[in-house]
């Protein structure tokens, strides 16, 4: 049973480091935890004194696992059946340890267990080796974002703390993990039954140079916490309701990552309605003035809009993705197999939409208990997520059916794949495409072509950029052309204006106007805005990914502004127009740019040579290519 | 540093906006102890010092007298909304502990309970239990449904994954909600500290001693304590050997007695 009567000195400390400890089924994971707990002398006596009676009426020696294994049902079988977690405090460092099934039948109960946790300690019995529920276990692990496991090699006292058997065990272990694409920097031989090495360097294993255990956790513990702080995240935070109390319209949620302050403009996603916040409350604060990574905050608006539960908040700059189709990474633990015709719901954040399920790639060939996969979610309607590796981003999330869970994943990068223009024309109108030109590869005797797409803010440096890019290419006696959207706005694009879908069909226009020059051998610069990630994709399937190198020209918003060449801001402000990427309209940063450029701290010139070095690369791979022919 | 309890106290928010926002229809089981007190703070914290939903306590009739003019000046003086469940039909039977404890828990809480749930048609029940408090309760979920006859399968719990929770509840079946799952009794009395609660006196010593967890009067027994302060109950919890429930004679009634008594709607 989980106990944690002086678990912590004081309470002025951060979040709890969670371990969850996983394993295949008898290998010893809640008999270690019990162990823990003994030995910090964490739990009260007159439980231990249950557990000893408990044990003494099955003619058993005290079983630690019974203090996790609360169900009498698992203490009769030896079996864990559900998690639980216990709260420990070791070096000042709080850690919740959750305990989990290794059964795959309780699989569901693993996944809940250790989706909460940071790390990964992987139990395996020295005598049994590796298994098909460890390897799952792994596997889910990796699913579920965490990036390093710790293993613990149990049951030593079983082979006379034989040096061999945990050396060939450990080598095994630690090449299957690095497969999975997760790290493992310790690997102890312990004893759980009787703590050898887990608090304490055993006498027993003079062999093993490494630390015990818990001081490895401590430390790595300690690590982790050093590189989270480090890290800068976008504001994102996931809106739970509306209230209505004291005849105030409140906005509830919770932020994930990020900060956000009072009168920040907001962007909400999908519904891309735009704000500014005029106060963020903390009952019993009127006024927070701040909210961080963590917080349950409610906010009130300068203006009234509607919006409901389920959308993502964000910086009008840094919005996340939002679509109707998406790639995941998922793993199936429902108790019925998956069904291509079903209707499921998906959940990101506080969005829920009704989805049907494309099986892209799984491991086995049905989708049931245990089994993992690659899928195409399409959904009802548009949702707002991330597609980002890291945790602090919104990239997680589950599958239903009516009333049960039955998957969990994460989004993957995938590129939308769109109905293209030339099939339609071609099959709608009789149009048939000549050939018999030159081609491109004769064109590209003199040098490869590429296309160099500049996305960011209006006045985050993209056309002097091109300029300065057209001119060094040139210089170097290069085929080059530089698209500037503004100019093409004049001529070839003039009947566009700036809505979500003529804001895609500019961006289609200038991607074909770049792949005939591209075809024709040119490097082709492209200067536009192009906010929606779904557009760039378009960009990038009508050029062909290999051609398309996409340069994110980054700047805060608050240097654009002050910039302002074409004193767009300030109009905006002024009411004058709408529609401004940034401001009123969205602009989806870039997620897997080929160059990410930040114009408040670089020079011109620097930004020049980074991308001359980019092309240089794409060009030489070319020549190399020509020159072995 | 952000501190440990604001971390409680966010995920303990979320948990409560989300379950509102899902199923209003729903209803906060008070005792009146430390830990529903707690939780209905958080609800208040929740909602912007509101409480938007009705509570509910279960009166067995064997409470300490003390325990029911607390409730009443405590309801009246937050102008809150009370239900009061009780199992009339058991009561004038005569059931009492001695009819066997674990018989007397499920006739005048779980049935009294079950009852009024139905009578109001409650939909989502929060309950301020925690891990640490119990083996059976250690394992639970935050959202953890009953079937339509009110029982818990803890066999087959479903997935609860990350933070998303399992909030969409057929007609004829409730889910009970445990905000403050994931409290230890210690950060309950380190957040009455940090927040000013108001909590029912008898926790604090009066002559030598007092309640650490209180139930019926028959069924509880106090502990011998000087802590008269919060401060002083903190500095005892470090320094104690006992468990939290050890005064509670239900939990003794059968060896895994709180497991069958939850199995069938208890608390």
């Amino acid at each position: 049973m989980a106990t944690g009567t002086a678990s912590h000195k004081a309470t002025g400390d951060v979040e709890p480091f969670q371990v969850v400890i996983a394993g295949s089924v008898d290998h010893g994971k809640s008999t270690l935890l019990g162990r823990i707990l003994l030995d910090c002398k964490q739990i009260p006596n007159d439980i231990i004194q249950n557990v000893r009676q408990l044990c003494t009426k099955q003619n058993l020696p005290i079983q630690p696992s019974f203090f996790l294994d609360a169900f009498k049902e698992e203490q009769e079988q030896n079996i864990t059946i559900d998690t639980t977690c216990v709260c420990f405090k070791y070096a000042e460092k709080r850690f919740v340890f959750i305990d989990v099934p290794g059964h795959l039948d309780f699989l569901k109960n693993m996944t809940t267990g250790a989706s909460k946790a940071e790390l990964g300690l992987l139990l395996i019995d020295v005598n049994e080796g590796f298994r098909t529920q460890t390897l799952r276990h792994i596997k889910m692990l990796a699913l579920l974002g965490l990036h390093e496991i710790i293993v613990a090699i149990n049951k030593l006292d079983t082979v006379n703390y034989r040096k061999r058997d945990f050396i060939h065990l450990a080598e095994q272990v630690k090449m299957i993990i690095h497969k999975e694409g997760l790290r493992c920097d310790a690997i102890i031989p312990i004893v759980a039954l009787t703590g050898e090495n887990v608090f304490n360097v055993s006498s027993y294993m003079s062999w093993f140079h490494g630390k015990a255990l818990i001081p490895t956790l401590a430390t790595t513990a300690a690590k982790r916490a050093r590189t989270c702080t480090n890290l800068p995240a976008n504001f994102r935070m996931i809106l739970q309701d509306i209230y209505f109390f004291d005849n105030i319209r409140r906005f509830a949620g919770r932020v994930i990552s990020g900060r956000v302050k009072n009168g920040d403009r907001i962007l909400f996603s999908p519904s891309g309605k735009m704000a500014k916040i005029l106060k963020i409350e903390r009952w019993t604060k009127k006024n927070a003035g701040i909210a961080q990574a963590g917080d349950s905050v409610a906010f009130q608006l300068e203006e009234q809009i509607f919006v409901e539960r389920g959308e993502i908040v964000s910086a009008p700059d840094e919005s996340p993705t939002t679509e109707t189709i998406l790639g995941a990474k998922i793993a199936w633990f429902g108790n019925a197999p998956f069904q291509a015709q079903t209707t499921y719901i998906l959940k990101i954040g506080t969005a829920e939409v009704h989805c049907h399920i494309e099986l892209l790639k799984a491991d086995t060939q049905k989708l049931t208990n245990g089994s993992f996969a690659n899928i195409l979610i399409h959904c009802a309607r548009p949702i707002a997520f991330d597609v980002a590796p890291d945790a602090s981003s919104i990239n997680r999330l589950v599958i239903c059916s009516t009333h049960e869970t039955v998957a969990a994943g994460v989004t993957s990068p995938y590129i939308t794949r769109r109905k293209t223009t030339k099939k339609f024309l071609t099959s709608d109108y009789n149009i048939k495409q000549e050939s018999g030109y030159i081609t491109r590869s004769e064109h590209e005797k003199i040098h490869r072509g590429a296309v160099i797409w500049l996305t960011g803010l209006s006045g985050a440096g993209k056309s002097s950029l091109a300029r300065a890019l057209e001119r060094s290419f040139h210089n170097q006696g290069r085929k080059v052309i530089a698209l500037d959207a503004d100019n093409l706005r004049a001529d070839l694009c003039a009947d566009l204006r700036f809505s979500p879908q003529d804001r895609a069909e500019n961006v289609r226009r200038i991607a074909h106007v770049a792949k005939l020059f591209l075809n024709t051998g040119f490097i082709v610069i492209v200067a536009c805005i192009s906010p929606y990630s779904a557009d760039r994709e378009t960009a990038r399937t009508i050029i062909g990914a290999n051609d398309y190198f996409e340069i994110f020209v980054y700047c805060p918003l608050e240097t654009c502004r002050q910039r302002d060449p074409k004193k767009l801001y300030a109009r905006a402000a002024a009411g004058q127009i709408r529609d401004i990427s940034g401001i009123s309209a969205p602009y989806q940063i870039p997620r897997n740019p080929a160059l990410r450029l930040d114009t408040s701290t670089q020079t011109i010139s620097e930004e020049v040579e980074r991308i001359n070095r980019l092309i240089r690369l794409h060009t030489k791979n070319h020549e190399l290519k020509l020159s072995r022919k | 540093m952000r501190n440990y309890l604001n971390y409680l106290e966010n995920q303990s928010i979320f948990i409560i906006r989300e379950a509102y926002s899902k199923i209003r229809n729903s209803a906060i089981l008070w005792s009146m102890g430390k830990d529903s007190t707690v939780m209905l703070h958080l609800v208040r914290k929740a909602f912007m010092g509101h409480c938007p939903l009705p509570l509910v306590h279960i009166d067995t009739g064997y409470k300490i007298p003390e325990m029911i003019e607390w409730r009443d000046a405590y309801v009246k003086k937050h102008n809150l909304r009370l239900i009061i469940g009780q199992n009339n039909k058991a009561r004038s039977a005569g059931m009492s502990p001695e009819k066997g404890r674990l018989i007397c828990c499920g006739a005048l809480k779980t049935t009294a309970l079950i009852e009024t749930i139905r009578a109001h048609k409650i939909q989502g029940l929060f309950v301020g239990i925690r891990r640490d408090e119990e083996g059976s309760r250690s394992k639970e979920r935050i959202v953890s449904p009953r079937t339509n006859s009110n029982t818990w399968s803890y066999k087959n719990q479903p997935a609860e994954i990350w933070e998303y929770y399992n909030l969409h509840v057929p007609p004829n079946i409730h889910v009970r909600i445990h905000p403050i799952l994931h409290w230890n009794e210690i950060d309950i009395w380190h957040y009455i500290r940090k927040e000013k609660l108001e909590i029912m006196p008898l926790y604090f010593s009066r002559n030598g001693r007092r309640y650490r967890s209180l139930g019926c009067a028959p069924c509880t027994a106090d502990i011998r304590s000087n802590a008269c302060t919060v401060d002083g109950i903190i500095a005892e919890l470090y320094a104690t050997k006992a468990s939290e429930r050890a005064g509670r004679a239900q939990d003794k009634a059968d060896t895994h007695a709180m497991q069958k008594l939850r199995s069938f709607g208890y608390m």
